[in-house]
């Protein structure tokens, strides 16, 4: 009788984008649960709203009242999305323990990232990217062993903001290495920008996005970034020879942080360090490669 | 005697703790004293949460109520195999197998739908097929089923018969048997309740009543239930056999309520096959129009299906020529018989302009007949609501994915041609319900609080009041100001208060799968000085407002075009993921009557021929559109000035 119960219940390259969305959301339709901004509900019932909790003693420190954590260093965060085939206990463990998720800091944006050998700039220009991404590709939390000679990896990314949350700023990769000598290096690539905004040689766009929040009344315009992001990136910097793992990470525009909607809601004035806007955002689990 | 009624004490003493001057003090009950300052804690308090204690409808849901399936006479006989329970398990979001075979599924399940199999011969011919054994004793009938069960030729060919029958009034008349009738539909409402799950996925019982008087003039109805199978069995639905006349049917409504208790409303659709008698003034019979006539169809017809696969039904271009958006998926070369139209006869088929003559009608008789809210639906004969472009299934299994079906006839009565090309991948509706229940939706269609749309899931809010500020445009709630301030879609508007004129808070977000959003427009029709109904698009708010601007007509320049036609796909690289203004009217005149509906229009995508051309590798004709803006239509507001 249930609808996810009759779908396929493997990945298979016929789960699209949009497929795979009916089975997150599906029932995960009521959004009558806590982690949103607006209505951030506290660690424990001692920092529920309150004209005071943003400067509540959240832990004490007895060796350093600097160290002290007040309330307002608290973060309205997050949520899990994972791709399961269908809404059950079992469906959704298996997603975990294969970790095809990702984490967001409370929106709900929808994120797509697949690495394999052959993807190409074409991939990119599909409304189901995740046809060509379970065919070509892995998708987040799996493996790729051995690059065919001469082959980098590329990635097929994407996102879709969450419609009632901000527009998206950008997608970025980041990269962690093993050098020859054994340590550890990393690097982040720009690969999607909106608004037309340029990404240099060193994969890094420079220019932020912008900023559109009006503290005083605790909103914003999604006037800046793009509603959705998709792109094909090939590490430019690939050495067969190296242990690499790659995540991606999708920047939401600058919305009121909590502390903003509290400041408005009480009719407070908060001093200067305690920031009034944040860029929510979504981080995958990695792929890794192996040689 | 008044101080010994406890009833009577306890309203004087809420009466006392509410009014202001009283608030600080104690009065004493019989279930002891009430302190006003400790009590009113217990009443409703300001929530932290924007989401606590709202009791307005907070997302639409999605689904139609025009679908027809193998039950269908006219769907069987075009090879339609899908039937009404394959039906409600593709809407709830399944993936099935159609009549031509094809393995299809939705992007995403509906929220709610109804099948609505046409009453006349309902499911006989599948039974025919089955073998029932009652029927297998009529030798025509046993023949069909020997030729049915053969397939392909002599399948068609025991159609043509079947259908040559009818139209000559020699059908079997087993078929016809009220027994059967009476077993069939009762098997049809139990499966619309079997596989109503409130909370997920509802479904309504419904038929559609279709009558073609004249020769092909579309007066369908679709009868929609608010009742469970325990009531609606209690009536056979109306047939064309006993009448033709939508009078009779309203009659046939009033009795099914009296009788059982139930609720029940009517949907009117393809207005633009109707060779201007959907909404003639004047009744069935030609005779004029009466106030009692008015009223009882604005009782029964409270929704008009405006836009689905057989052409959108708003406005014609030829009636609103200063509308570049009329000329939209338009059917107008005649009747079902495509019977050619005359001229005058698309003055009485489109909504617009039906609206508009309920404003005139109004201040003849003093009630409004047209008085509909809007909705979308498919009129699929395939059993599968497929409304989307890139998983348009067609009207018929002749019209499912093909090669060929862009080219080939959709519908050819002598001679009189419509292509396949010309059937619309539309639509849906979004109704602001309160919950997911087959009582909320219905209740919510009755209110008219209900949205078409072309197939896309846009979020729409449409309010009307008189104290909307540019401020309640600020928010990302505007439900709470809209319900607070104002009535939503379908609601009415009285008397403007001294000085005042309507203003409206309307608001779109893009549906998350489709294309960005061009513009919001508010449709404004009303009466003038001479009675007459004129009308007027408003540009109220779009996308790329930092390079657009309206010109001193109020128009606004094409929002752009990014639809790459060899891959099917568009960017959403302009255009906006939502729009929100508070729009009051320039040209109100508080003393005549008026109505305001709001269109969303997308940017351009891709149109279904351009998703097969792409998949099957073909040439598509130039005549051929190859992007569409889809769009929404909610139902209107309407100001009646008082005593008019």
């Amino acid at each position: 009788m249930s609808t996810q119960r009759a779908v396929a219940s493997t990945c298979t390259a016929t789960w699209s984008f949009e497929a795979t969305r009916v089975s997150r959301t599906g029932r995960f339709r009521s959004r009558n649960t806590t982690a949103r901004i607006p209505k951030i509900f506290g660690k424990h019932s001692g920092v529920e709203p309150e004209p005071h909790r943003w400067e509540h003693e959240v832990i004490r420190s007895a060796l350093d009242p600097n160290l002290t954590v007040l309330g307002w260093q608290q973060a309205s965060s997050g949520y899990a999305a994972v791709w399961a085939t269908e809404n059950t206990r079992e469906g959704i463990f298996d997603a975990m323990k294969r970790k095809e998720t990702y984490a967001t800091t409370g929106s709900r944006m929808m994120v797509r990232f697949f690495g394999g050998w052959d993807f190409v700039n074409e991939d990119a220009n599909t409304r189901q990217p995740a046809n060509v991404g379970y065919e070509k590709g892995v998708p987040m939390g799996g493996d790729l062993r051995k690059a065919p000679e001469g082959k980098s990896p590329t990635f097929l990314v994407a996102a879709l903001r969450d419609p009632l949350s901000g527009n998206l700023d950008r997608i970025q990769i980041v990269k962690g290495w093993l050098e020859a000598d054994g340590t550890t290096a990393e690097k982040i690539y720009d690969v999607a920008v909106s608004g037309g905004r340029e990404i240099g040689a060193d994969g890094r766009c420079k220019q932020p996005v912008g900023d559109t929040v009006d503290v005083r009344n605790a909103t914003w315009t999604n006037t800046i970034g793009a509603p959705e992001l998709i792109a094909v990136w090939k590490d430019p910097e690939f050495d067969s020879k190296q242990n690499a793992f790659y995540y991606s990470r999708v920047m939401e525009i600058p919305t009121p942080r909590w502390t903003a909607y509290e400041a408005k809601r009480f009719g407070l004035e908060l001093p200067r360090e305690v920031p009034m806007t944040t860029q929510e955002r979504a981080y995958t689990s990695p792929i890794w490669y192996t040689p | 005697m008044i101080r010994h009624n406890p009833l009577s004490r306890w309203l004087f003493t809420f009466f006392l703790i509410s009014s202001g001057a009283m608030a600080q003090e104690s009065v004493t009950t019989d279930a002891g004293t009430i302190n006003a300052e400790k009590t009113k804690k217990y009443f409703r308090q300001d929530a932290y949460s924007p989401y606590a204690g709202r009791n307005f409808p907070d997302r639409p849901l999605w689904g139609e109520m025009h679908l027809h399936t193998s039950w269908s006479p006219d769907a069987v006989g075009g090879g339609t195999r899908v039937g009404p329970e394959e039906a409600y398990r593709f809407g709830r979001g399944e993936e099935v197998v159609s009549s031509t075979g094809q393995s299809v599924r939705l992007s995403r399940p509906l929220d709610w739908l109804a099948v609505a199999d046409h009453s006349d011969v309902m499911g006989v011919m599948a039974e025919v097929i089955a073998g029932n054994p009652d029927l297998m004793q009529d030798p025509v009938l046993r023949r069909w089923n020997g030729m049915m069960n053969a397939g392909q030729d002599q399948a068609m060919a025991a159609v043509m018969e079947g259908i040559a029958a009818q139209s000559k009034g020699q059908l079997p008349k087993a078929l016809t048997d009220p027994k059967l009738f009476k077993d069939i539909w009762q098997r049809y409402i139990a499966i619309a309740d079997q596989y109503n799950d409130p909370g997920r996925f509802s479904t309504l019982i419904a038929y559609e009543w279709t009558s073609n008087a004249g020769g092909g003039n579309n007066l369908h109805r679709n009868v929609i239930y608010r009742d469970s199978a325990d009531l609606a069995k209690q009536m056979l639905p109306l047939t064309t056999f006993q009448t033709e006349n939508p009078e009779e049917l309203w009659k046939w409504m009033e009795r099914y309520e009296e009788k059982t208790g139930g609720n029940v409303l009517a949907i009117p659709h393809n207005g633009n096959l109707s060779n201007g008698t959907m909404f003639a003034v004047e009744k069935f019979d030609g005779k004029p129009l009466t106030k009692e006539w008015a009223e009882t169809r604005s009782k029964w017809e409270r929704l008009y299906e405006v836009t689905q696969e057989k052409g959108t039904s708003e406005q014609h271009p030829a009636l609103s020529p200063n509308d570049e958006f009329a000329k939209f998926e338009i059917w107008d070369k005649g009747n079902l018989n495509v019977v050619p139209k005359k001229p005058g006869m698309l003055n009485f088929e489109y909504a617009r302009e039906a609206l508009k003559h309920g404003l005139e009608v109004q201040r003849k008789l003093g009630a409004n007949p047209f008085k509909f809210g809007l909705v979308g639906a498919t009129d699929a004969h395939t059993g599968l609501s497929a409304a989307e472009e890139n998983n348009f299934y067609g009207k018929f299994p002749s019209s499912e994915p093909s090669a060929e079906r862009w080219e080939e006839d959709a519908f050819n009565f002598e001679g009189r041609v419509v292509k396949g090309w010309e059937l619309g991948a539309s639509g849906y509706t979004g109704v602001w319900a309160s919950k997911n229940s087959r009582e909320a939706i219905w209740d919510a269609l009755h209110r008219k609080e209900t949205y078409a749309t072309t197939g896309p899931r846009m979020t729409v809010r449409f309010f009307g009041g008189f104290d909307f500020t540019p401020e309640d445009a600020q928010s990302r709630q505007p439900a709470v100001a809209g319900y607070t301030k104002g009535v939503p879609m379908g609601g009415d508007l009285y008397s403007a208060p001294g000085g005042k004129v309507p203003t409206f808070l309307v608001a779109a977000l893009k549906d998350s799968l489709s294309g960005n959003l061009d513009r919001i427009q508010i449709v404004k029709g009303w009466l003038d000085k001479q009675g007459k109904a004129q009308e007027r698009i408003y540009n109220v708010v779009w996308g790329d407002a930092d390079q657009r601007q309206l010109d001193a007509k109020g128009n606004l320049p094409p929002v752009g075009n990014t639809v790459n036609v060899s891959k099917a796909t568009w960017t959403n690289t302009i255009g906006d993921p939502e729009l929100i203004t508070v729009w009051s009217d320039p040209d109100f005149d508080p003393e005549t009557s008026a109505f305001y509906y709001a269109r969303v229009l997308e940017i351009p995508t891709p149109r279904w021929n351009v998703y097969d051309a792409v998949h099957f590798g073909i040439e598509i004709g130039p005549e051929v559109p190859v992007s569409i803006q889809e769009r929404a239509y909610t139902s209107p507001i309407w100001y009646t000035p008082q005593g008019k």
